[in-house]
C-alpha cells in the first residue's frame, strides 16, 4: 500500500463557478469546491441539489457548461474524453450507491479490473485486489460473484475496487444509500481508515449527517450552489 | 392478482391484465413491447410472405400461360379467327425482352391478357417497364432493335410480373412458309394460352420446395422466441417488485405471460403492416431478377391464422421456458440461480429423432402425405437440435477458460454467468447457415437432373444465330453481323438435308467456306473447292450412316428431303420444285467430326461454296458463332440489332455453358431470396437483442465510463460475447447442415458429395452477419458510455 506524500500546499481539486444545465434545467448554477490530498469531504444537500453532477464534474465524468475544475496542475475542462478517462483510470477510484460491481465477475476479478484497465497483469492485479479485500474484510468473497453476496458485502468490495489503484481521490456517491445503518457505519469506517492510510482524498456526497460525521468538513449544495463550507478562496 | 396458489380463470385475466398494463406502463416498457412488437412483426411479415410463395409462382405460371400463342394443333388454313405470329423474344444486357411480331389474318382474333387490340403494322404495345427503359438513355440500343411506334399498352394481366419487358409489334409482311414449322419462324395459331402445360411438380422438386421452406421457416421460428425474450431482465426486477406485494411465483408467471402477450399480439398488426409495406415495395424494385405486382403476394388465409396464432403461443411457451431458471425473490432482488449444468442427452433427443425420421423415410414416386410430414418433422427436428446443441457446447467451452484481456475476460465471465442469451442470438444464424448447407447440398446433389451442359465453347464463340432462313436473308444477316462494331468475326454455315440415294439414311450438306468448315469441323487442309465426308465422331466411333454410302461420283438430289409431308401442313405446296442434281467430287476426304463451338457434332458432307453454292440448298438453314470482343458489353447488343435490322425478330442467342429447368432454377431463386431476407432479418433481431442487452446494462457502463474503461474495450468485450458463440456454433452449423443434406441426397438415392466452396461462403455469410449485428449495435453503445449516462445513478 502506498501512502501519497502531496505537499503541494494548496488544493489537490479545485473548482470554481460551476455551472451545468441537463437541457433547461439547471444543476449547477456556480458552484465552487476543493478538497486537499488526504482529505474528506462530505457533499451534502436535498435531492436535486445537483450533489452528484458536482461529484461528476469534479471527476471529469461530465464537462461543466462552464467554470473550471483543476486537478493539480491539469486544467481538466479543456482536456479531452481520452485524457479525461485515463486520469480516471490512473488517480481516480469510485463508490456508487448501486450496480457498480460488474455481475459476471467474480469479487477478486471486480477489485482487479481498474488495476488490469490499467495494464497491471492479471496475477499481479489479483494479488493486489487479494489484498484490498483482505483489508475491507470481505476475503471469503474472493471467488463469489457480486449477486451471491450480501448488500453490505458488495459494499465493501466497491471500496476495495476504488482504492485498488491506490488513487489520490475516492468519489463515493451515496456509499451507503443502500446499506442499513450497521452496514453503511462498517463500511464508511473502512473506507475512511483505507483513505486516511493512503492520503487518499475521499468527496463523499450524501445527505445522511451520520455519514458526514466520517468527513473532515461539509459543504451544503443547494439549488446548484454551495452554499456553506469552504470555498476555493478560503482554502 | 393472484395471492393464492390457485389458478381460478379470474385469477388468470388478472394476472394477464396485470402484465399487460405494465407492457405498455412508461416509456422503458413501450419501448420493450416496441421491440417486441417489432420483431415478432418481422417474423410474421416474413413467415406470410414464405407462405405466400407457392401462390405466387403459380399465379405467375398461369399468367405466362395465358398469353402464350403457341400452337400445337394440326396445321390451320387462314380464317377470320387465326393469326400469324413470328416470336420475337430477345434479351437486353442480361434482361429477357418477351416479343411477338403480330399479323392478324381477320377481325375475329382473340387477344391475349393485357392486351386492347392487336397493334397495326409498324407499331407497338408495350409494357410499362419496356416503356420506361426505351425512354431512357440505357435503352438506346434496344430502341434501334424494335423500330415500332409505340401506340398501346400492355396491362399488368398480360405480364409477368411489374418490371417484364413485353411487347407486341404488328408486321403486315409476316407470311406463312409451309416448310417451316420451327419457333424461329411464322406460325399461325387461333388460340390464345390455356394450353400450356401446366405439370405439378416431381417428388425431387417437391421435397426441394419443403426443405427450402422449412429451411427459411425455422431460423425465423428461432428468432420469434429470441424477439419474445427481450427485456427479459427488466422484466424480472418488475416481478421482484410483484413478489414483495404478496403475488406468488405462479402469479408473476402469469404476468409475465401478460406483459409478453402484449407484445407478440402488437407484433400481429405490425406484421401486417411490414407484409403489407414488402408487398408495396417489391413493385419498385427487382431481387435477383424477380419482378413480382403486389397482387401476387397473398398468403393463404388458413396459414396465416395459423401464424397469428403460433405467435402469441410461442410468446408465452418461451416466456414460461426463460423463467424456469431464474429465482425471484420478494426482496426485490431478482437472484439468477447458479444455472445447473447442462446435460447433453435431452438436447441429442431432437437431432436423433430428425435423422431417424429422414434416414426412414423413403422418396418415392410421389411426394406428399405422410412422407411430407415425417420430412417437415425430420428437418424441423434437426435443425432445432442445432439451437439446442448451441448453448451446452458454449458453456462446456467456456467453462474452463479464466484468464485473457480485459475484454475478453468481461466477455467470457458474461457468457459463463448466462450463456443462454449471447447462445440464442447467434441460434436464428446457426440455424439458418446449417439449413441453408443442407439445402445446397441437396441442390448441388441433384442439380445433375435439371441442369445441363450446353457443350458451348465460350472460348471459341459468345453467341451465335441458327435459323432457317433464305439465301438472301442468311446472307444479309452475316453481312450484318460482320459489320458491326464489337463483333470479331462470325461464321456462315448453310446447312440442308439430303436423302441418300438407294438408302433409308439422310444426309446434311453443310455449305461454308475453310474457316467456317474448320470451326464446325475436322477439316484440316482445306482449300476453296474442297469436299468432305466428315463421317466419324470424336470418340473414334464410325458413323454408320452415311460413310459407307456416299462416294465420289455420286448423284444427290439436292431438293430430296425438302418438304417431306410430316412437316408441311394441309393444303400448302408440297413441290419444292425439279430435282436439282449434285454430284460428288472426286475429291472427297473423309475426316474426323469435331465438335463446334455451339457444341453440336456435325456430320455429313461439308463443302465450299466453289464446290456447290449455298444458293442451291433446299430449305437451308444458318448457323452463325459469332465472336464478341472481350471487353464491350454493348457488343452482343449491337450484334442483336444487325441480325433483327435482317430479319425482324430474329434473335442471337448468348453462350452459356449450362441452362438450368425453369422450375428448379425458381425454387433456387425463391431459396436465395428467402435466404438473404432471413439473413437480414436474424441480423436486425440480433442487433436489437444486443441493443437491449446493452441498455439492461446501461447503469453498470456509466460505471465502467467512471473508472475510465476505454470505448474499445467494452466493443471488444461486446463482439467477443457475439463472436464466441457463433465461433462454436459454426462448426455445429456445418456438421448439422453437412449431416441433414447426406440425409437429403440418400433420400433422393444422390451420391453424397458437397460443395465446399459454397459450404465455405455460407458459413463467412453466417459469421458476417454476426458480426454486423455486433456492429450495428456499436452505436447504442458508444451512447450508452457518454458521460452523463451517469446521470441515471
Amino acid at each position: 500500500m502506498t501512502r501519497h506524500s502531496d505537499v503541494t500546499p494548496g488544493p489537490l481539486l479545485l473548482a470554481s463557478d460551476l455551472h451545468k444545465s441537463y437541457g433547461t434545467t439547471p444543476a449547477l448554477d456556480g458552484a465552487d469546491f476543493a478538497i486537499r490530498a488526504g482529505e474528506i469531504v462530505a457533499v451534502m444537500g436535498p435531492s436535486g441539489s445537483g450533489k452528484s453532477t458536482l461529484l461528476h464534474c469534479l471527476a471529469g465524468i461530465v464537462q461543466p457548461d462552464a467554470g473550471a475544475v483543476r486537478y493539480r496542475d491539469r486544467e481538466l475542462s479543456t482536456e479531452s474524453d481520452a485524457e479525461r478517462s485515463r486520469l480516471r483510470r490512473e488517480e481516480f477510484g469510485f463508490v456508487f450507491q448501486f450496480g457498480q460491481l460488474v455481475p459476471e465477475l467474480t469479487c477478486l476479478e471486480n477489485v482487479a479490473l481498474p488495476l488490469r484497465l490499467g495494464g497491471v497483469k492479471r496475477r499481479a492485479a489479483e494479488e493486489r485486489a487479494t489484498q484490498w479485500l483482505e483489508r475491507l474484510e470481505v476475503s471469503h468473497a474472493a471467488d463469489r460473484r457480486p449477486g451471491e453476496i450480501s448488500g453490505g458485502q458488495g459494499q465493501r468490495v466497491a471500496v476495495a475496487r476504488a482504492l485498488v489503484g491506490e488513487p489520490r481521490v475516492v468519489f463515493a456517491d451515496e456509499p451507503t444509500g443502500a446499506l442499513d445503518s450497521l452496514n453503511g457505519e462498517r463500511v464508511m469506517t473502512l473506507l475512511a481508515a483505507a483513505a486516511r492510510e493512503t492520503n487518499a482524498a475521499v468527496v463523499l456526497v450524501t445527505h445522511e449527517a451520520r455519514v458526514a460525521a466520517y468527513s473532515d468538513r461539509e459543504v451544503v449544495v443547494r439549488d446548484g450552489r454551495t452554499a456553506t463550507g469552504l470555498t476555493a478562496g478560503a482554502l | 392478482m393472484s395471492r393464492t396458489a390457485s389458478a381460478a380463470p379470474r385469477a388468470w385475466l388478472r394476472d394477464l391484465l396485470l402484465g399487460a398494463r405494465f407492457a405498455v406502463s412508461g416509456r422503458e416498457s413501450w419501448f420493450r413491447t416496441t421491440l417486441t412488437a417489432f420483431g415478432a412483426g418481422c417474423a410474421v411479415a416474413l413467415m406470410m410472405l414464405a407462405t405466400a410463395l407457392p401462390a405466387m409462382m403459380d399465379t405467375r405460371n398461369t399468367r405466362g400461360s395465358a398469353r402464350d400463342l403457341s400452337y400445337y394443333g394440326p396445321p390451320l388454313a387462314a380464317s377470320a379467327t387465326t393469326l400469324l405470329v413470328r416470336d420475337a423474344n430477345t434479351e437486353y444486357h442480361g434482361a429477357p425482352v418477351h416479343g411477338e411480331l403480330v399479323k392478324p389474318e381477320g377481325p375475329g382474333v382473340k387477344t391475349p391478357p393485357g392486351l386492347g387490340a392487336w397493334p397495326a403494322d409498324g407499331t407497338m404495345a408495350v409494357s410499362p417497364a419496356l416503356r420506361s427503359l426505351l425512354a431512357s438513355p440505357e435503352g438506346a440500343l434496344l430502341r434501334q432493335r424494335l423500330p415500332y411506334r409505340d401506340v398501346g399498352t400492355v396491362g399488368d394481366s398480360g405480364l409477368v410480373g411489374p418490371g417484364e419487358l413485353v411487347y407486341y409489334a404488328g408486321d403486315a409482311s409476316l407470311a406463312l412458309d409451309p416448310a417451316h414449322t420451327g419457333t424461329d419462324t411464322v406460325y399461325r395459331t387461333d388460340s390464345i394460352g390455356g394450353h400450356a402445360v401446366t405439370d405439378g411438380l416431381s417428388p425431387l422438386l417437391m421435397l426441394l420446395t419443403v426443405v427450402t421452406f422449412v429451411v427459411l421457416l425455422v431460423p425465423v421460428g428461432v428468432f420469434v422466441a429470441t424477439a419474445v425474450r427481450i427485456g427479459g431482465e427488466r422484466r424480472d426486477r418488475r416481478l421482484a417488485a410483484l413478489r414483495l406485494v404478496g403475488v406468488d411465483i405462479r402469479g408473476t408467471h402469469r404476468v409475465a405471460a401478460g406483459e409478453a402477450l402484449v407484445g407478440a399480439l402488437l407484433g400481429l398488426p405490425v406484421g401486417l403492416a411490414v407484409f403489407w409495406l414488402a408487398r408495396q415495395l417489391v413493385a419498385g424494385v427487382q431481387l435477383l431478377g424477380l419482378s413480382v405486382f403486389p397482387s401476387d403476394i397473398s398468403p393463404s388465409l388458413g396459414l396465416t391464422v395459423l401464424i397469428a396464432l403460433a405467435v402469441p403461443v410461442c410468446a408465452v411457451v418461451v416466456t414460461a421456458l426463460s423463467l424456469r431458471g431464474v429465482t425471484i425473490e420478494p426482496l426485490g432482488v431478482v437472484r439468477t440461480s447458479r444455472p445447473p449444468r447442462r446435460r447433453l442427452w435431452w438436447r441429442l433427443l431432437a437431432p436423433v429423432a430428425g435423422t431417424a425420421l429422414l434416414l426412414t423415410t423413403p422418396l418415392g414416386q410421389s411426394f406428399g402425405g405422410s412422407t411430407q410430414n415425417r420430412v417437415i418433422a425430420g428437418i424441423v427436428l434437426l435443425l432445432g437440435g442445432v439451437t439446442l446443441l448451441l448453448p451446452w457446447l458454449t458453456e462446456r467451452v467456456l467453462r474452463g477458460l479464466r484468464g485473457g484481456p480485459v475484454p475478453v475476460q468481461l466477455g467470457t465471465r458474461r457468457l459463463q454467468l448466462s450463456v443462454a442469451p449471447a447462445a440464442r442470438a447467434v441460434s436464428g444464424v446457426v440455424v439458418a447457415v446449417a439449413g441453408a448447407i443442407a439445402v445446397q447440398t441437396l441442390f448441388g446433389g441433384v442439380s445433375g437432373e435439371f441442369v445441363s451442359a450446353t457443350g458451348r465453347d465460350l472460348t471459341r464463340a459468345q453467341a451465335g444465330v441458327d435459323a432457317r432462313l433464305d439465301p438472301a436473308q442468311a446472307g444479309a444477316v452475316v453481312a450484318g453481323l460482320r459489320a458491326t462494331p464489337g463483333v470479331l468475326s462470325a461464321t456462315d454455315l448453310r446447312t440442308s438435308i439430303v436423302l441418300v440415294p438407294g438408302s433409308d439414311y439422310s444426309l446434311e450438306v453443310n455449305v461454308g467456306d475453310c474457316a467456317t468448315l474448320a470451326t464446325y469441323s475436322g477439316v484440316t487442309g482445306c482449300a476453296p473447292g474442297g469436299v468432305y465426308l466428315v463421317a466419324q465422331q470424336p470418340d473414334g466411333t464410325v458413323d454408320a450412316g452415311p460413310a459407307p454410302t456416299v462416294r465420289p461420283g455420286e448423284r444427290l438430289d439436292l431438293r430430296s428431303a425438302a418438304g417431306t409431308p410430316a412437316s408441311v401442313p394441309p393444303g400448302s405446296s408440297t413441290s419444292h420444285g425439279t430435282r436439282d442434281l449434285w454430284t460428288v467430287p472426286t475429291g472427297l476426304r473423309v475426316v474426323t467430326a469435331q465438335p463446334g463451338p455451339d457444341g453440336s457434332v456435325r456430320t455429313g458432307l461439308f463443302v465450299t461454296p466453289q464446290a456447290l453454292a449455298p444458293t442451291r440448298l433446299a430449305d437451308p438453314s444458318l448457323t452463325s458463332a459469332i465472336r464478341l470482343a472481350p471487353n464491350d458489353p454493348d457488343a452482343v447488343e449491337r450484334a442483336r440489332n444487325a441480325v433483327s435490322a435482317a430479319v425482324p425478330g430474329l434473335s442471337v442467342d448468348t453462350y452459356v455453358a449450362s441452362t438450368t429447368d425453369r422450375k428448379f432454377a425458381n425454387i433456387q431463386r425463391g431459396l436465395l431470396v428467402g435466404a438473404v431476407v432471413t439473413l437480414l432479418l436474424i441480423a436486425i433481431g440480433m442487433a436489437v437483442s444486443t441493443t437491449e442487452q446493452l441498455r439492461e446494462r446501461s447503469r453498470l457502463l456509466a460505471v465502467l465510463v467512471a473508472f475510465g474503461t476505454r470505448r474499445s474495450t467494452l466493443a471488444w468485450s461486446v463482439l467477443w460475447q457475439s463472436a464466441v458463440p457463433i465461433l462454436l456454433g459454426l462448426p455445429v452449423a456445418l456438421a448439422g447442415g453437412l449431416g441433414l443434406g447426406a440425409l437429403l441426397m440418400r433420400m433422393t438415392g444422390t451420391a453424397v458429395r458437397f460443395d465446399w466452396g459454397t459450404v465455405g461462403v455460407l458459413l463467412a455469410a453466417g459469421a458476417a452477419t454476426v458480426a454486423a449485428a455486433t456492429l450495428l449495435s456499436l452505436p447504442v453503445l458508444w451512447r450508452l458510455m457518454r458521460a452523463d449516462g451517469l446521470r441515471t445513478e
